[in-house]
C-alpha cells in the first residue's frame, strides 16, 4: 500500500512542477512574430516595420527600436477617421498587455524608420532592435517584402 | 393562331416591363436631389480660433452661407434664410444624422476669431450646430470660389461685393443644392423640402432601397 | 401533331425565348453594379489639372478616352500611402488586359519637400505605368480643394520635420472626364477593381 502512495505522490509532484514549468516558460517572456518591412523605392524618405508581439506574464511596453538600415527610428501610429489619414508619434511607446498582444500591422501600429533606407529591397533581411521599458531588447531579423 | 400566341406570351411581360420603367421615370415615385459636384476640402479656423476642416463635418448635412463681417444688406436675404430653416429642422426627420450650418467668411483680414464670436452671437449660434470660420485669403479663393463656385470680390476699397448663395453638401461630400439668392421670397421653404428628400434618402441608402433611389438618380427624379 | 402538342410546343418555346431574354437582358438591368465607393454623377466634368511630372507637364484632358485613377499622398508617407498604392496595382492586374486603359495618378499633398523625380522613382515602384506629380503650394492648393481633398502639415519630430495629415480617398474618372466615384481607403483589390472594370466597359 504505503509503495503505491508514495509513488503516486511522487508521479503527482512531477506533473505538478512540469506543468508550472510549461506555463511560466510559455508565458514568462515576450515574443516577436513575423516581423517584416515594406520594399521602398530608394527616393522614399521612409518605410515601416511590422510585427506582433505577445505579451509575458506582465505587462510592458515597446519603448523604442534600432536598426543601422535607418537614419532614425520612430513609433507611429496610423489613425484613419472619416478617410482622413493621420500619423500619430508615439513618443510613449506601445503598450504590451501581459498574456495579450500587440499587433503592428498596415493602416494601424508601426514602427517608422526615417532616412538612411539602406538596402529595403524585396528578399533583404534587416536586423532590427527593439527595446522594452522592463524586458530585455531583442533583435530580430525582419523580412523585407512587398505590401 | 401560334404565332400570335408566342407575341402575347414574349409582348405582354416586355410591355408590362417597358410600361414600369417608363411610369419610374414619369411619374418619379422616388425623388432625389442632383449630385452636382465635390464639394470642396478645407482647412479653416473657426469662431474658437480652432482648426475646421471639410473632414470635421463629413457624415453630417451642412448648409453653407458666405459672408462677411460688414456684409449688410448683401447678406440679409441668406442670413435670414439660414436662422429661418434653423427654426423649422423639426419639420423634417433626419434619423441620426446631424445638420449643421457653416458660415465662411472671406474676409479673414477682418474677421478676427473675435468678430466672427461677434458675428455668431449676434445669430444667437451656439458654436457647434452653426460654426463661423475663416481662412487664409488664397485658400478661401479656391475653397468658396473654386470650389462652392459661390463668386466674391475685394473691390479697390477694400469692402466686398458677392453674389450671395446658399449651399447644400451631404455627409458623403457632395454637393446637392445651390441657392442663389435673387428674389425677394425666401428660400427656406424649397430648402427643407430639399432636406426632406435628402434624409429620405439618407435613410433609405443601403439594400434594395438603394439601388431604387440610385435608379431614380439613372433617371434624373429631380425635384 | 395534335392542336394540344402544338399549343404546349409553342408555350415551352415562348418560355425559353422569355427565359433568355430574362436572364441576358432584364436580370442584368435590375442587378445593377453595386459600387464599393460614392457614386458622383455629376454633370459637371472634373476639376482641371495641371501639373509636373518627371517628364513633363500633365494634364487631365491628356488622358482622354482613359480611365483616370487619382489619389492624393506623399512620398514621407510609409504606411497608408504604399498600401493604396500596392492596392491599386493589385487592381490593375486583377483587372488584366483592360487596364492599359487606366492611368493612376498620385497628386503630392507635400509640394514642398516631393520633387517630381522623387514622385516618379516612388510611383513607379509599385507599377511602372503609375505617374506622380506636383506642382506650386497654390495649384495644389487648388486642386486638392476641388477633389474634396483637405490636407494638413503637422508638426512631428526632428527626424520628420512635418507630416502631412490628408483625406486617403482614390477618385475614378471616366473615360470623358468626369468624376464618376470616391472609394475609401478601406476596400480591397478586387473591390477596387470590380469599381474601376465597370467604367471600362
Amino acid at each position: 500500500m504505503l509503495p503505491v502512495k508514495r509513488s503516486a505522490l511522487i508521479v503527482l509532484t512531477i506533473v505538478t512542477v512540469l506543468l508550472a514549468a510549461s506555463c511560466s516558460s510559455s508565458s514568462g517572456e515576450i515574443t516577436i512574430d513575423d516581423p517584416w518591412g515594406r520594399a521602398t523605392p530608394e527616393a522614399a524618405p521612409a518605410s515601416a516595420f511590422y510585427l506582433t508581439i505577445e505579451g509575458g506574464d506582465t505587462a510592458d511596453r515597446l519603448v523604442s527600436a534600432e536598426s543601422a538600415a535607418c537614419g532614425t527610428i520612430e513609433l507611429h501610429e496610423t489613425i484613419i477617421t472619416d478617410g482622413v489619414m493621420k500619423m500619430q508619434h508615439l513618443p510613449n511607446g506601445i503598450e504590451i498587455p501581459a498574456g495579450g498582444e500587440a499587433a503592428l500591422e498596415p493602416g494601424g501600429l508601426h514602427v517608422m524608420c526615417i532616412g538612411k533606407l539602406d538596402d529595403f529591397t524585396v528578399g533583404n533581411t534587416i536586423a532590427l532592435t527593439l527595446v522594452f521599458e522592463t524586458a530585455e531588447s531583442q533583435t530580430v531579423d525582419a523580412e523585407i517584402r512587398e505590401g | 393562331m401560334n404565332s400570335r400566341r408566342l407575341v402575347w406570351w414574349i409582348g405582354i411581360p416586355g410591355a408590362l416591363l417597358v410600361l414600369a420603367v417608363m411610369a419610374f421615370a414619369i411619374f418619379e415615385p422616388i425623388q432625389v436631389l442632383p449630385r452636382i459636384r465635390l464639394s470642396p476640402g478645407y482647412l479653416l479656423t473657426d469662431q474658437a480660433g480652432e482648426s475646421f476642416t471639410s473632414e470635421d463635418v463629413r457624415g453630417d448635412i451642412v448648409l453653407y452661407t458666405f459672408r462677411h463681417n460688414d456684409c449688410g444688406n448683401d447678406c440679409a436675404g441668406t442670413d435670414e434664410t439660414m436662422l429661418e430653416v434653423q427654426d423649422r429642422l423639426g419639420e423634417v426627420d433626419f434619423g441620426d444624422t446631424d445638420v449643421r450650418f457653416v458660415t465662411i467668411s472671406f474676409d479673414p483680414e477682418r474677421d478676427t476669431p473675435e468678430a466672427l464670436t461677434a458675428e455668431a452671437e449676434m445669430f444667437g449660434a451656439d458654436g457647434d450646430q452653426w460654426r463661423f470660420a475663416t481662412g487664409r485669403a488664397a485658400h478661401l479663393k479656391n475653397v468658396i470660389g473654386a470650389g462652392f463656385k459661390v463668386w466674391y470680390e475685394e473691390r479697390d476699397d477694400g469692402t466686398f461685393a458677392v453674389d450671395p448663395t446658399l449651399i447644400l453638401v451631404d455627409g458623403w461630400g457632395v454637393i446637392r443644392g445651390e441657392y442663389e439668392y435673387r428674389t425677394l421670397t425666401s428660400d427656406a421653404d424649397k430648402i427643407i423640402h430639399h432636406l426632406d428628400i435628402l434624409a429620405e434618402e439618407i435613410r433609405n441608402a443601403t439594400g434594395a432601397a438603394g439601388l431604387a433611389y440610385e435608379a431614380a438618380h439613372f433617371f434624373l427624379c429631380y425635384p | 401533331m395534335t392542336r394540344t402538342t402544338k399549343i404546349i410546343l409553342s408555350a415551352l418555346a415562348g418560355i425559353v425565348v422569355i427565359g433568355l431574354v430574362g436572364w441576358f437582358f432584364v436580370l442584368p438591368m435590375f442587378q445593377p453594379h453595386v459600387f464599393h465607393g460614392q457614386v458622383i454623377q455629376s454633370t459637371q466634368a472634373a476639376p482641371s489639372i495641371e501639373l509636373d511630372s518627371a517628364d513633363g507637364t500633365i494634364r487631365l484632358s491628356d488622358y482622354e478616352g482613359k480611365v483616370v485613377v487619382l489619389y492624393f499622398g506623399y512620398t514621407f508617407c510609409p504606411d497608408v500611402c504604399p498600401i493604396t498604392l500596392a492596392k491599386l496595382d493589385r487592381a490593375l492586374e486583377v483587372i488584366g488586359d483592360d487596364a492599359e486603359d487606366v492611368q493612376v495618378i498620385m497628386v503630392s499633398v507635400d509640394p514642398q519637400r516631393d520633387t517630381p523625380e522623387m514622385l516618379k522613382e516612388y510611383v513607379e515602384h509599385f507599377n511602372p505605368t503609375f505617374l506622380g506629380v506636383t506642382g506650386d503650394l497654390e495649384t495644389i492648393d487648388r486642386v486638392a480643394t476641388m477633389y474634396g481633398v483637405y490636407y494638413e502639415a503637422e508638426e512631428g519630430s526632428e527626424a520628420t520635420g512635418y507630416l502631412v495629415n490628408h483625406t486617403a480617398t482614390v477618385m475614378v474618372i471616366d473615360r470623358d472626364g468626369y468624376l464618376k466615384l470616391v472609394l475609401p481607403f478601406e476596400g480591397t483589390a478586387e473591390e477596387v477593381a470590380s469599381d474601376i472594370a465597370y467604367f471600362l466597359r
